[in-house]
């Protein structure tokens, strides 16, 4: 018996920013109105082909985030749709002020893909591994959060967020990931991956290939019944899907590779609070801590992200 | 120029009534800036058009100190941007004249300000976007202002801002890009919320560390039009003016003092201060 619910079993790894860089072969084409700015990492955002191929709309910022997101709201004011590529440790919560005034209250029509978001950063620890920006954006109004799972969903993450106006918070692991598809990204919709009657799992960014596999295991070794739902879109949530799920299911797991406190996990049970009142709930994220130096399936596993602990609170959700 | 000086007093004393009615706001500021604005303004400095406040090919102004909007409101209003009867609604429930300016809440309001500093990297980012529309203007080695046919960018900065660290970033950025299509303009009158400035951060000289950062340097008096005009004639881009003004200027008692940075006026103070600016306008 294939143990598979996507029609393929072994997903090619691949890393998540080639989706950049391959969105930017596209928008480098077909959009004169994009630029790209980044503080010193052309190369780590996989940008840097872009500044080969269209010097003119690379705009280098160097070591001054705080000015590079102020000058991409200047550029966006004059019709540009700037692209600002960084890591995620350095711009929400470097650049909270500007984000809230330009792109918040000025709805500066910029779009910030964020690379190096999570614990799997790995062994840069720490200062590098962003676990709260999700916390930081979501009080600002009106920022649109994507964390998309795979190189491919990065891509469409983008495109999407280029084809819409207004500003856009990209969170993009940096590790290798499976290649899982298809996943259809809809800007704003979740993706139903697996049917599923006992627990809701609603899962979002880099984790998705754990919450797959623990979905599967649930399924074949210990006979429960879990839909799998994947939730690119954070900001705004698809409220309907988990209403919907969560009422057939009566139990919903939330799984994120960010700080509990003000995540998605916070933001789906604030949804089932003002509607239902009997679900079971539980979630698997970062509760209160801070990342440190390791590989990054050492550091899923350390800080209980990983298919196991998944696994775990699926089986304390039925049990 | 009595056309100008006349333009001038009625900006202060529209300036003050508004900021007494929306009974709160930053006076001090707002009246060593205006006579800036009133010359950038209505002395043939700005290219724009009222009536077509968006057209493409005018010259974009940015409050960088956001919490000078009154006068700012108040010049756009004069130069026919919107209805001046709208100065009475500054800071009220559902008007457009917030606090602070809000990018495109108003008719000539170009960027969202409030939070110091970041006006002046918005104007960098709107600088770059206008060297990419119009990239005749790279032929210019650190031209006059009249020399650049297409839009110019003038940004309002104040002396207080300059202590934020992100300030320096965008002038770093302003002579890495050659923005060679933007002014900035400081409105020096010395005085922040809590003190006089000069105390309360030693950043001078001023003018080497502009230009250090590739910024043409040039000094004006704030509050004399020969003065500014000789400055705008003669300052080559980027560039920056050092404009010397006087905190609460026109109101003789309130003058050059720091406290009034922010404190709301008593209809004493007001009735006071109005008697002295309206003799003035009388004068005339």
């Amino acid at each position: 018996m294939t143990r598979s619910f996507l029609g393929i079993e072994n997903f090619s790894y691949k890393n998540p920013r080639e989706g950049i860089k391959e969105a930017l072969e596209i928008l480098g084409k077909r959009e004169p109105k994009v630029v790209v700015l980044s503080g010193d990492l052309a190369n780590s955002t996989k940008v840097d082909e872009f500044k080969k191929k269209y010097p003119e709309r690379y705009i280098e910022c160097g070591i001054a985030e705080q000015n590079m997101i102020a000058v991409a709201a200047g550029l966006a004011a004059e019709g540009f749709i700037p692209l600002v590529a960084d890591f995620a440790a350095f711009v929400p919560p470097r650049c909270l002020d500007q984000i809230r005034l330009q792109l918040g209250i000025g709805r500066a029509n910029v779009k910030l893909i964020s690379t190096h978001a999570g614990l799997n950063v790995g062994a840069d620890g720490a200062s590098h591994q962003m676990l709260e920006d999700i916390a930081i954006l979501k009080a600002i109004p009106g920022i649109n959060i994507i964390a998309p799972a795979t190189a491919s969903e990065t891509k469409e993450a983008i495109l999407a967020a280029v084809k819409l106006k207004g500003p856009f918070y990209i969170r993009i692991a940096r590790a290798d990931l499976p290649e899982i598809a298809p996943l259809d990204f809809q800007f704003g919709k979740a993706k139903l991956l697996k049917e599923g009657s006992e627990v809701s799992l609603f899962v979002t960014g880099a984790l998705l290939s754990e919450a797959l596999a623990a979905t599967k295991e649930a399924f074949f070794d210990l006979k429960i019944d879990v839909e799998l739902i994947h939730m690119p879109t954070i900001k705004p949530l698809d409220e309907v899907t988990i209403l919907n799920s969560a009422r057939k299911t009566g139990r919903v797991l939330t799984v994120e590779e960010a700080q509990a406190s003000g995540g998605f996990g916070e933001s789906i049970l604030t949804v089932l609070a003002r509607f239902e009142e009997k679900i079971k709930f539980s979630r698997i994220a970062v509760f209160d801590s801070f990342g440190t130096s390791g590989e990054p399936k050492e550091l899923w596993h350390h800080f209980r992200l990983d298919k196991e602990a998944i696994l775990e609170a699926i089986e304390e959700l039925v049990d | 120029m009595q056309e100008l000086k006349r333009l001038a007093k009625r900006t202060r004393l529209l300036i003050l009534e508004s900021l007494f009615q929306a009974g709160s706001g930053h006076l001090a500021g707002s009246l060593s800036l205006s006579d800036i604005l009133v010359t950038l303004y209505f002395g043939g400095i700005l290219r724009y058009l009222p009536k077509n406040p968006w057209w493409e090919r005018r010259d974009r102004l940015i409050l960088s100190p956001g919490h000078t909007a009154p006068a700012l409101y108040t010049v756009l209003a004069l130069a026919g941007f919107f209805e001046i009867s709208m100065l009475k609604s500054l800071r009220k429930l559902g008007s457009p004249l917030e606090g602070h300016p809000i990018a495109r809440s108003l008719p000539g309001v170009e960027a969202t300000t409030g939070s110091l500093g970041q006006g002046i990297g918005v104007a960098c980012g709107i600088a770059k976007a206008l060297l990419l529309k119009y990239p005749e203007v790279a032929n210019f080695k650190n031209p006059k202002l009249k020399e650049i046919k297409s839009p110019r960018v003038f940004c309002i900065i104040s002396d207080g801002e300059l202590q934020e660290g992100s300030v320096w970033e965008a002038f770093m950025f302003s002579k890495t890009h050659q923005l060679n299509n933007i002014l900035f303009i400081l409105d020096k009158n010395d005085i922040q919320n809590s003190g006089y400035t000069s105390a309360i951060s030693k950043m001078e000289p001023l003018e080497k560390k502009f230009m250090a950062f590739g910024l043409d340097c040039r000094f004006a008096n704030g509050h004399n039009f020969e003065s500014l005009f000789h400055a705008f004639e003669n300052i080559r881009l980027p560039g920056i003016i050092i404009a010397k003004t006087t905190a609460c200027k026109g109101i003789g008692f309130l003058e050059n003092k720091y406290e009034w940075h922010a404190k709301p006026l008593t209809e004493e103070i007001f009735l006071k201060a109005k008697e002295e600016l309206s003799k003035a306008i009388a004068d005339d």
